[in-house]
């Protein structure tokens, strides 16, 4: 079924597309001057229409993907481990005084940045598993737990040692919730 | 704003990772947004929107100055005044380039109204109100932003849209304390860059298009030419393989629908045999005029079509931000709230930008009647909403803009508006006027995303980011406007001396819409091609084909070039080595090129035309000088 509607998707854009490309003007003979009959207007329509059939059959598999995915398991697994990994870091980095700032960017560096990209990676997963309003929660939180670890990074790499650690606390407590916002969807889920 | 910290020795502790000076140990706020950052983004971005406002009078297109404005920003801010924090640096950039985001917005609209004026019939369009004008252009700007500023969360947290020009800026933030590899890299890129830049503009000028497909005999029809910019590599590899689709709409054009419409068209686009025995060329031969015809207007009305797809589809996620903004805003007290701005703020400003431009339209001309302004101003605020999201999308996948399309189908909406009830003369103003604004406001609004895009890498509050481009939108009007004023004055606009392109090109489609030639047809069928692109369910591909049909095709070869590097970076070398090697190099060849080209504009203005360039350097001065005595 996928097949089918990305062939009838992308036929009725092209078919479209030509349609529109067509000519530069009226053709000859035509009924009116005006411009708009530069385009053959029922064939445009055909080809849109067998377009939207192709979407309609794709949104069809996407639905049906979402029921039975393996790839979403191993994306969503990915999106809980990566943030359980970066979140044993912050809270690490959370447990200790700032002596050095150094060792906060060589771990934001080191330790936080792969396991970060790789939540963002996998994070469609959350939209097929809970749908858009947990996806969107969920990102708000992680979201704001990144920028403050990017400003954690700024502020040990200035030397700002007080703001260091408001940040890493504050990212911290983004990371926690949303790993409470998962784990609240997932027990509704089932 | 944040107060001076207090400083504590140099502790020297154990070398971790990469090496770089270690950093004193400071106590007390991170200096973020601080007066100082204000007056030095304001310098800067005077000097920056001066300086490229003028070249875009001559050259006919504006140069980014994000990257300049860091740049500057980082010298001054960090080696003259000895200021240490990375965020104070992105304030000031923030305010820089907000003052800049005029230059390129003013430079595109305003100058048609001279040029106009040298038609028969039209002179009186000129004399157009100038603080009038200016009021509007900063309407047009804070409508543009609390527009586009509730959509942060759904285009960067949500979406995590790329914009390259904000990835480069950034690492030229963060490159006090990324370390010696990081800046070496950094360096070396921009060399790379800038050094190719120069050969380029040596041994061929402006015209940098390499015709590959003419070297190797392939038909002129498939367009196989590479744009020959390091800095479009660097843009393709920073946007990955997400930016893949910007390509693909190139392909469709010349790949698919031109050799179709050289078998199928008529004689006009696939040419014919004349009786003589002669070819004669089809408007697919030609593929720079086959753009301008059918597929730019086409691209036009594909990305209006696949915007609004666009947000339908992400309406689940916008109404999420603007919950989350609005909870965000109901707290009493507590860090979140200070994060953002308040969601009622925007609204405010979003009902109160929308009378004043009532008010504008109605007093722009005398003969306007209070129907046609309202009908004006508010489909212009519309039009706001829906161009700033394509642009700002636009920018955040590929980092180019069409601004240029969007404010062409500003003005002929509002054309269209006012024609009926008053003259022409009268129908150029308003309309040029409320098309100003609306430029503007797309331009900032563009600016805002990608600046907040820079400030979320560096980890800036979005609240204070946004507050900075508001403290720059109303400089850059008052400089712009004045300076072409004057230079008007001096040499008339539209003149050997000053061209103006990009303006004399909107004051040829303005005549055009007078004379009802506008290929609303094209728009109209590319919206319904764009619209069902958007409703595919594949993210974000209708706007990036959209493009595709837009933009030069050999700008977007090169771009896939960069997208191509990516994908192979992340699969042989991984995603980390692309990450900590690939990205600031890439950064690199931005920032090289962008300089070198700014440099190359200079020397053009100042030694193609030494007098002319003189006395216009000093009046552009003079004019610096007299808002700041005016401050």
């Amino acid at each position: 079924m996928k097949i089918i509607g990305q062939l009838l998707m992308w036929s009725g854009f092209l078919g479209g597309a030509f349609c529109a490309v067509l000519r530069t003007g009226p053709p000859e003979g035509a009924a009116s001057e005006s411009g708009w009959s530069t385009i053959p207007w029922g064939w445009y329509l055909f080809s849109v229409g067998v377009g939207v059939v192709g979407v309609i059959l794709l949104r069809l598999a996407a639905a049906k993907d979402k029921q039975d995915d393996g790839m979403t398991e191993f994306e969503y697994s990915t999106v809980q481990q990566s943030l359980e990994e970066v979140s044993t870091v912050v809270a690490r980095l959370c447990s200790q005084a700032v002596s050095d700032p150094r060792v906060i960017v060589s771990v934001i560096d080191n330790e936080c940045v792969e396991p970060l990209a790789d939540f963002a990676n996998a994070r469609q997963a959350l939209v097929k598993r809970f749908g858009m309003t947990i996806y969107a929660d969920v990102m708000t939180e992680f979201a704001s737990a990144e920028r403050f670890l990017n400003r954690a990074w700024s502020a040990a790499a200035d030397g700002y040692v007080d703001e260091v650690e408001t940040c890493l606390n504050r990212a911290n407590s983004h990371l926690a919730s949303a790993r409470q916002i998962i784990g609240a969807a997932d027990l509704q889920a089932g | 704003m944040t107060n001076n910290p207090q400083e504590s020795g140099d502790p020297a502790g154990p070398e971790v990772g990469e090496s770089f000076d270690p950093p004193a140990i400071r106590r007390g706020p991170y200096p973020e947004f601080t007066w100082t950052a204000v007056f030095i983004g304001w310098a800067i971005g005077a000097l920056i929107a001066v300086s490229i406002g003028y070249a875009a009078l001559i050259l006919g297109f504006a140069i980014e100055g994000s990257e300049l404005a860091a740049i500057l920003g980082w010298g001054l801010l960090r080696g003259v005044l000895r200021r240490t924090s990375i965020v104070e640096n992105n304030i000031n950039q923030t305010i820089a380039s907000s003052v800049n985001g005029a230059s390129s917005g003013i430079m595109f609209s305003v100058p048609a109204l001279f040029i106009l004026s040298r038609t028969q019939g039209l002179e009186s369009v000129a004399d157009f109100n100038v603080p009038l004008m200016i009021l509007a252009c900063i309407t047009g700007s804070v409508l543009g932003l609390a527009f586009v500023i509730p959509l942060r969360k759904q285009m960067i947290d949500f979406d995590r849209l790329a914009y390259p020009g904000g990835i480069a800026v950034a690492t030229i933030l963060k490159s006090p304390g990324a370390g010696v590899r990081k800046a070496v890299l950094l360096l070396g890129g921009a060399l790379l860059s800038g050094l190719v830049h120069l050969l380029v503009l040596y041994f061929m000028g402006d015209h940098s298009d390499w015709h590959a497909g003419a070297a190797f005999g392939l038909p002129s029809l498939l367009n196989i030419s590479l744009y020959l910019s390091v800095m479009t590599i660097g843009v393709g590899f920073l946007s990955g393989k997400g930016g893949f689709w910007f390509g693909a709409g190139g392909f469709v054009c010349y790949f698919v629908l031109s050799p179709l419409l050289s078998g199928f068209a008529g004689p006009e686009i696939a040419g014919m045999m004349s009786a003589e025995g002669e070819v004669v060329q089809g408007l697919v031969d030609q593929p720079s005029k086959m753009r301008a015809v059918i597929y730019k207007p086409l691209g036009i009305g594909m990305l209006v079509g696949a915007a609004i797809g666009g947000i339908v589809a992400a309406f689940p996620l916008i109404l999420s931000a603007m919950k989350s903004m609005h909870s965000a805003s109901k707290q009493v007290g507590g860090d979140i709230k200070n994060d953002e701005m308040p969601i009622r703020l925007l609204y405010g400003a979003i009902g109160l930008g929308a009378l004043m431009m009532i008010c504008i339209a109605y007093t722009s001309v005398e003969n306007l009647s209070l129907g046609r302004a309202a009908a004006m101003a508010l489909l212009g605020t519309l039009w706001v909403w829906i161009a700033g999201v394509i642009v700002a999308e636009c920018v955040g996948r590929t980092n180019w803009s069409p601004l240029s399309g969007m404010t062409l189908i500003a003005v002929t909406i509002l054309i269209l508006i006012a024609k009926g009830g008053v003259d022409n003369p009268e129908t150029i103003v308003c309309s040029m006027l409320m098309g100003a604004a609306i430029c503007l406001a797309i331009s900032q609004a563009s600016d805002m995303m990608l600046d907040l895009k820079s400030g979320y890498l560096v980890g800036a509050i979005p609240r204070r980011q946004q507050l900075a481009q508001f403290a720059g939108v109303w400089l850059g009007p008052v400089i712009v406007i004045g300076l072409m004023i004057v230079l008007n004055e001096q040499y008339e606009i539209g003149s050997d001396k000053l061209p103006a392109p990009q303006a004399q090109a909107l004051a040829d489609v303005t005549q055009g819409i007078l004379d009802d030639n506008v290929p609303a047809y094209r728009y109209t069928a590319g919206a319904g091609l764009g619209l069902l692109l958007a409703v595919s369910g594949l993210g974000g591909i209708g706007v990036l084909i959209a493009l595709g049909f837009y933009m030069p095709f050999a700008i977007a070869l090169t771009y896939t070039i960069g997208n191509c590097l990516r994908i192979a970076a992340d699969k042989l070398k991984g995603a980390k080595w692309s990450h900590e090697v690939g990205i600031p190099i890439a950064a690199g060849m931005i920032v090289g090129e962008a300089l070198v080209g700014v440099g190359n504009a200079f020397w053009n203005v100042i030694f193609a035309d030494s007098e002319a360039a003189e006395t216009a350097m000093q009046q552009s001065a003079v004019v610096v000088q007299t808002i700041s005595m005016g401050l």
